[in-house]
């Protein structure tokens, strides 16, 4: 079952689903961007962005035990400040992470608990811009903020942007 | 039953984000990222913030010298849901470190 916007807010005032910050406003409002769509609710860009190094070395999942420590010497980190953006190159991939906290409890008295997708927007993917290619699924449980994988495979650069959102 | 497992400590690929790495009970290790708040740190930190420590874990079920645990999110390596011995768990993290 796909919750539509009003359940979706019913869901956070109930607190089976928690965003932090909330997402506001809950309905169109004049001068402000609402980010409810009829089944889905935009989230945005948090200030880090996390840019793996090429180099000669081979990502190998055989060497158990290793690889999160592999990952993380091997990539930049780099901040996005406050009304500027990051240029992604074509064919550049980069990992970003999103501003809002988002939680699924499994309350222990309760039959059914909630799950959620994580989506990019179609306007973005016109572009060539891809968003949580793979693993889109926010178990029940999970509690974070959500690192998102961002591609370019269109033929331009692509500007990202601390207003820039994702959909889940 | 929350606990805490023994791990290795590194940098994340991200602010507030540790890269840990541990060992199941058949030798083969998995490494997973998690927020920070999840871990504990012993003291003093070796080069380039590396180190040892604590992370929060879940413990499912104990049996002789084995522990079936739950883990905060999936390793890299293998499923959240892994086997360790039941010697690498301590019933509380680090007092001191706790934030």
């Amino acid at each position: 079952m796909i919750l539509c916007n009003t359940e979706i807010q019913k869901a956070i005032d109930e607190s089976r689903l928690i965003i932090r910050p909330e997402p506001l406003p809950r309905r169109p409002t004049e001068g402000k961007q609402c980010p409810y769509g009829t089944h889905s609710v935009d989230l945005a860009l948090a200030d880090e962005i996390s840019i793996p190094r090429q180099g000669t070395y081979v990502i190998d999942r055989t060497r158990k035990g290793s690889l999160a420590d592999f990952l993380a010497q091997n990539s930049t980190r780099v901040k996005i400040g406050a009304g500027q953006g990051y240029t992604l190159e074509p064919n550049q991939f980069i990992l970003a992470r999103t501003r809002e906290y988002v939680e699924l409890p499994i309350p222990p008295q309760v039959d059914t608990c909630l799950a959620a997708r994580i989506e990019g927007k179609s306007s973005r993917a016109r572009c060539g811009v891809l968003v949580h290619f793979t693993a889109p699924t926010i178990h029940p449980g999970f509690k974070g903020t959500l690192t998102l994988e961002i591609i370019n495979l269109g033929p331009n650069a692509f500007m990202l942007s601390r207003e820039w959102r994702s959909r889940s | 039953m929350e606990s805490c497992l023994r791990c290795a400590v590194a940098p994340g690929q991200f602010t507030g984000e540790y890269a840990v790495s541990a060992t199941q009970s058949s030798g083969e290790g998995f490494s997973l990222f998690v927020d920070e708040k999840l871990v504990d740190r012993e003291q003093p930190q070796g080069a380039e913030g590396r180190g040892e420590g604590w992370l929060r874990v879940e413990v499912i079920d104990r049996r002789g010298d084995q522990a079936l645990i739950k883990l905060p999110a999936e390793p890299l390596e293998v499923g959240q849901f892994v086997t360790v011995k039941a010697n690498q768990l301590a019933s509380q993290c680090l007092q001191s470190s706790r934030r």
